[in-house]
């Protein structure tokens, strides 16, 4: 019994079936069946089916209203979790932050050097890049302290801390607390 | 030798509340659709706001749980028509290389 056929009964010849089927949707909560509802209310011939329908309405109704108001907190929550995250990225260690900015532009730089000076990557007459070269072997990531303070991030060309560190170590516990 | 669904339905009349009670938690875990009817006359009409509060209960678990069961089949039907339709292809493949 789903709500297609709940739906169906609130049209049957029968007046104890459209009673029952507006006691089940009231009793459920069934906001998809507002309007049938109120469509019973305004149209059913039956003064009885009537008054249990405008019943049910009103029971659906504030099921409906709580859930609008459920929705409308749920949301909220996630707003203010979003500006908790970006305020650890940013306030607690703007360090961390400013590292990371540091780093992309860096990449952005070089990348953008290495295109200029590299004839390979200029595009061939027909239009066509070349195959790109192979990747160089990175350097690897330096030893992890997880206590170690990180207000004091440099970055110099030939150690480039990962970037997934760096994350990690701007993130405050104030994010991972629910 | 009666039905357990109409033993239990039976029971949501008796003047017991206690009685009432347990045929609403019984009817709960038989979970038949049918009993959606009867619970919802108990939580429209009987006396007590705990049975109604509990006949509500009830009505709202045996619901949802007809429609996981329907999105389920739903799911699966929709799987094994992809399904059939990899089949056919690979059919078709199969069929077209074949040495005449």
């Amino acid at each position: 019994m789903d709500l297609k056929v709940l739906q169906a009964r609130l049209r049957d010849p029968d007046q104890w079936v459209r009673v029952e089927a507006l006691r089940i949707l009231a009793m459920v909560d069934e906001v998809r069946a507002l309007r049938d509802i109120e469509w019973v209310f305004k149209n059913d011939p039956e003064p009885g089916v009537r008054q249990v329908a405008q019943w049910a309405g009103q029971i659906v109704y504030a099921a409906y209203k709580q859930q609008q108001q459920q929705r409308a907190a749920g949301a909220e929550v996630d707003r203010q979790r979003e500006e908790r995250l970006l305020n650890s990225l940013v306030d607690t260690s703007p360090a961390t932050y400013q590292a990371m900015q540091a780093q992309l532009l860096q990449r952005e730089l070089s990348d953008a050097l290495r295109a200029e000076s590299n004839p390979k990557t200029k595009p061939t007459e027909s239009g066509e890049f070349p195959a790109l070269p192979e990747a160089a072997a990175l350097s690897a990531p330096p030893a992890r302290d997880t206590q170690q303070d990180m207000k004091q991030v440099t970055i110099q060309a030939d150690d480039r801390p990962d970037m997934l560190d760096l994350l990690d170590a701007g993130l405050s516990d104030e994010f991972f607390e629910d | 030798m009666p039905d357990v669904l109409e033993v239990w339905i039976k029971r949501l009349r008796d003047p017991d509340i206690e009685v009432r009670r347990e045929a609403v938690r019984q009817l709960e875990a038989i979970g038949d659709p049918a009993a959606l009817g009867p619970l919802a006359t108990i939580f429209a009409l009987d006396p007590d706001l705990e049975v109604r509060k509990l006949a509500q209960w009830a009505g709202k678990s045996i619901y949802h749980a007809i429609e996981r069961r329907a999105a389920k089949a739903q799911e699966i039907n929709a799987a094994s028509l992809e399904e059939r339709r990899t089949a056919a292809e690979i059919l078709k493949k199969a069929q077209s290389r074949k040495p005449r």
